[in-house]
């Protein structure tokens, strides 16, 4: 039955591993703690129990910029009746979503607009049938993205009636995992967890001497790669370097994709993208996530993340339809400083940390994160900053406030420096590449994974292919006349004819 | 010299070494205010206003260090520059090289030919997926007014998808066969459709070799072009004229609004300075700024045709556009009420 109603909400066939089983257990009222591996489909298990479940499905989500693509998504698959609450909207909007909650089905919510009184009782008259926490590490504090209001989320749900709660992460080592069950109270309920390993993905490290090497490498891979491909870079100019270059040295449709772009234009290379329309994407981390593209054949890594998770995610993104795949890790000696940089920047420094604190007490009308950002902060600085202020009383001390967060991100930068050793050790260590990787997730390689990685034994080979025709498509595209184009758009026997991605 | 520059220097030739640099880059970003609002008609620039919106603080100070470097503007920092003698015989020069598209209308139709593209955009797109029978797809355009919009013109229309998709194949074809031949291709490759999808802006700078500041320059210019033509013909685009905005755009300040009700309902200055206990002159603001936003705007209740025709012989002979200059020139019979007003209608015929 769950099968049929599967079919004809989303047009697929059958479920991916753990999908049903978790499903099932929500529809029966249970708590439900879910580890389904990237590109499994998370977002199908909330919707489908939703359908199954009377009253309002919210799923809690840190990410704001994936709010609008998952919204985006849920609208593709033919159901309207969805909405997200972020900081993003107007008040008007905010309001219009909020006096309409009845004709809403799938209400999509930040941490921060559960903490609003006014959007609690609301959702509390409307009756929720389905609490969903999606990224459910963000928990944790052990976690390499904690975000203290979710904290909150336990007393809200309580408020809320007590509704079944969905948990969903990718990627959640052991400790991580019982930290999440604890502070979402959901001791009784029951665990899904799937395995970590993405077996059709090879996992390959390279070292290199300098940059301009890793460059060269980098040209060649794409030229001999086998496409689509993503390559993540650590920083916006970098992205846009090496658009470029590979433009320059291979005939390869090629576009980079930041967080600097403005949404529309973010979408329109996510369109390209997924359209088979570019062979390659060079991107930052802001790219990825809700892109759910089956044919991605490798993901190269030309600066690497600052953990283990994000790598997983990362890669992840490649051999969705289940084909073999491949993953490269490329890095320099000097790479190794980048993680250690970002993950100060983070953080305020003492100097800005006091100045903020000095001003914040007296003015408490002004936006913390504003003021951060004049005092010098990055921007996750500035809302590390916001989040924590917030937990103080109005008559603590600035001196104890100084004090606590000194400590606070002491502790937090510590847990982030120990994420990226091990990072550092599992590139250096000489062991399997994937053991090494599920041993950090508490589990075991007790399966022979073909094509496993560079320590076990990977043929490159089978993953090259000569690149003609995608020149071939270039050049013909080159071509176009604004009238062939039109054409194109509009003419129902001119086109590239079916989406490829149909599935 | 480069377009950009090329573009910088033939703006601060027309603001005669009157305004600040900074009145070139809030005219090209669009900054609604009644100083940009007003010098765009004084200094007859108008059509460039808000024809560049992403350029940037930065790289625009840097164009403006670079043509001082080069000598081709006097002028201390920011205010009063204007042009040396080099840079005169530079702006012939280039005149073969480089030419500013003649399309902009920027003031007069950027929103609403703005609004008019998104709902293109979207119905392209719709139309592209729906003839090949694909029904999901990410819409191009996440704006939910315009999606309301596409909801509601498909209730209202009779045709079927390939009826639609054919007329509106016809009708842009008959528009773009107007445009200069880059025009119509910026325009087409920033649409998308099924398995076509439109180009970012950085993808169209690479594969039509231009820079920025003219790639938007040449979009915008074919864009106001087909508004245009949309508009003034409407029987000719029976499909695409229900593309077009209601004219009555929100871009009035509520104040100004309220007076401008009054003056529909043929209430005189004086009575609405009353009516409203406001100030005389603050009614006169209004009556400018609703004069700047109607281009059919009649100023014959407050300037006769004797006073009309004085101001636009002193405004075509006097170089400068100090407003207190051509008041001088002018004598008592004329106020600065109607020199703005005046203003409103020069050069846009």
């Amino acid at each position: 039955m769950l099968t049929a109603l599967l079919n004809e909400r989303f047009g697929y066939t059958s479920f991916r591993p753990g999908q049903k089983e978790v499903i099932e257990d929500v529809i029966k009222g249970h708590d439900v703690f879910a580890m389904l591996p990237t590109g499994s489909g998370k977002s199908i298990c909330y919707l489908l129990a939703g359908y199954c479940r009377e009253g309002l499905v919210v799923i809690v989500s840190p990410l704001l910029s994936l709010m609008d693509d998952q919204v985006q998504n849920i609208r593709m698959h033919g159901e309207t009746r969805v909405a997200a609450l972020n900081s993003f909207l107007s008040k008007e909007e905010w309001y219009e979503v909020l006096d309409h909650l009845e004709q809403i089905k799938f209400l999509l919510l930040s941490p921060e607009m559960l903490q609003s009184h006014i959007v609690q009782q609301k959702l509390r008259n409307r009756g929720v049938g389905l609490f969903t926490v999606d990224e459910a590490h963000c928990v944790s504090q052990w976690g390499y993205e904690f975000r203290p209001d979710y904290l909150k989320l336990k007393n809200i749900r309580q408020y809320l009636g007590h509704p079944p709660c969905l948990a969903l992460t990718a990627t959640a080592d052991p400790q991580v995992r019982a930290d999440i069950i604890e502070k979402l109270g959901m001791e009784k309920g029951v665990q899904h967890v799937y395995s970590v390993d993405r077996p059709n993905i090879s996992l390959c490290v390279e070292e290199f001497q300098g940059t301009l090497q890793k460059q060269e490498r980098m040209v060649e891979l794409a030229l001999k790669l086998k496409g689509p491909g993503i390559i993540y870079f650590s920083s916006r100019e970098w992205t846009e370097t090496a658009t470029t270059l590979l433009q320059e040295q291979t005939p390869l449709r090629v576009a980079f994709y930041h967080g600097g772009m403005s949404g529309n234009e973010r979408r329109l290379i996510q369109m390209q993208f997924l359209n088979d329309e570019l062979d390659i994407v060079c991107c930052t981390n802001a790219f990825g996530m809700g892109i759910n593209k089956p044919n991605v054949r490798y993901v190269i890594h030309f600066h690497y993340p600052k953990h283990l998770n994000a790598y997983l995610q990362e890669i992840g993104r490649a051999g969705r339809d289940g084909l073999p795949s491949i993953a490269l890790l490329l890095y320099t000696p000097e790479d190794h400083a980048f993680p250690m940089f970002f993950i100060e920047k983070e953080f305020p420094t003492e100097a800005q940390l006091s100045a903020v604190i000095d001003e914040y007490t007296f003015k408490r009308e002004r936006d913390v994160v504003q003021l951060a950002i004049e005092k010098g902060c990055s921007e996750s600085a500035a809302r590390f900053l916001k989040e924590q202020l917030q937990t103080f009383g109005d008559n603590e001390e600035k001196k104890t406030i100084m004090q606590k967060l000194q400590e606070l991100i002491t502790e937090r930068k510590r847990i982030k420096l120990n994420e990226h050793k091990k990072f550092l050790q599992w590139l250096q260590a000489s062991g399997c590449r994937r053991e090494g990787l599920l041993r950090l997730f508490g589990e075991y390689l007790n399966h022979e994974v073909h094509e496993c990685c560079d320590h076990c034994q990977v043929h490159l080979q089978p993953y090259f292919t000569g690149s003609v025709t995608t020149t071939q498509r270039n050049e013909s595209q080159a071509n176009a006349s604004w009238l062939s184009r039109l054409e194109m758009l509009l003419s129902e026997k001119v086109g590239r004819g079916v989406n490829a991605e149909k599935s | 010299m480069n377009y950009t520059e090329f573009l910088y220097l033939y703006l601060l030739d027309k603001f005669k070494g009157e305004r600040s640099i900074f009145a070139i880059y809030h005219l090209l970003k669009g900054k609604r205010t009644a100083q940009t609002i007003q010098d765009g008609f004084l200094y007859q620039v108008h059509p460039f206003f808000n024809v560049y919106p992403t350029l940037d603080r930065q790289s625009f100070e840097a164009s403006i260090s670079e043509l001082q470097k080069c000598g081709y503007i006097n002028g201390e920092g920011s205010k009063a520059v204007r042009l040396s003698h080099k840079g005169e015989l530079a702006i012939e020069a280039m005149n073969d090289r480089y030419t500013l598209p003649n399309g902009l209308d920027g003031w007069f139709s950027g929103e609403r030919a703005e609004c008019f593209w998104m709902r293109l955009s979207l119905l392209v797109q719709t139309l592209s997926h729906l003839i090949k029978h694909e029904k999901r797809f990410i819409p191009i355009i996440n704006d939910t007014v315009t999606l309301r919009w596409l909801k509601r013109f498909f209730r209202k229309i009779a045709l079927d998808r390939n009826e639609l998709s054919d007329n509106l194949f016809l009708e842009l074809k008959t528009l773009f066969e107007t445009l200069p031949a880059i025009e119509a291709d910026l325009l087409t490759y920033k649409l998308s459709g099924n398995g076509v999808t439109g180009l970012t802006m950085a993808q169209l700078m690479a594969r039509f070799a231009i820079e920025e500041s003219e790639l938007y320059l040449l979009f915008y210019s074919g864009l106001h072009k087909i508004y245009q033509k949309v508009s003034d013909q409407p029987a000719m685009f029976t499909l695409l004229k229900k593309l077009l905005p209601a004219l009555q755009g929100t871009t009035l300040t509520q104040s100004t609004s309220k007076t401008k009700q009054l003056l529909d309902k043929g209430y005189s200055l004086t009575k609405i300075a009353q009516y409203r206990g406001l100030k005389e002159t603050t009614i006169q603001d209004h009556i400018v700024e609703i004069a700047f936003h109607d281009r059919y705007f009649p100023l014959q209740p407050f300037v006769t045709e004797e006073a009309r025709q004085a101001i636009s012989g002193a405004l075509k002979k006097i170089p400068s556009r100090r407003l207190s200059v051509i008041k001088e020139a002018l004598g008592n019979d004329v106020d600065y009420f109607q020199i703005r007003l005046v203003l409103t209608k020069e050069g846009s015929s």
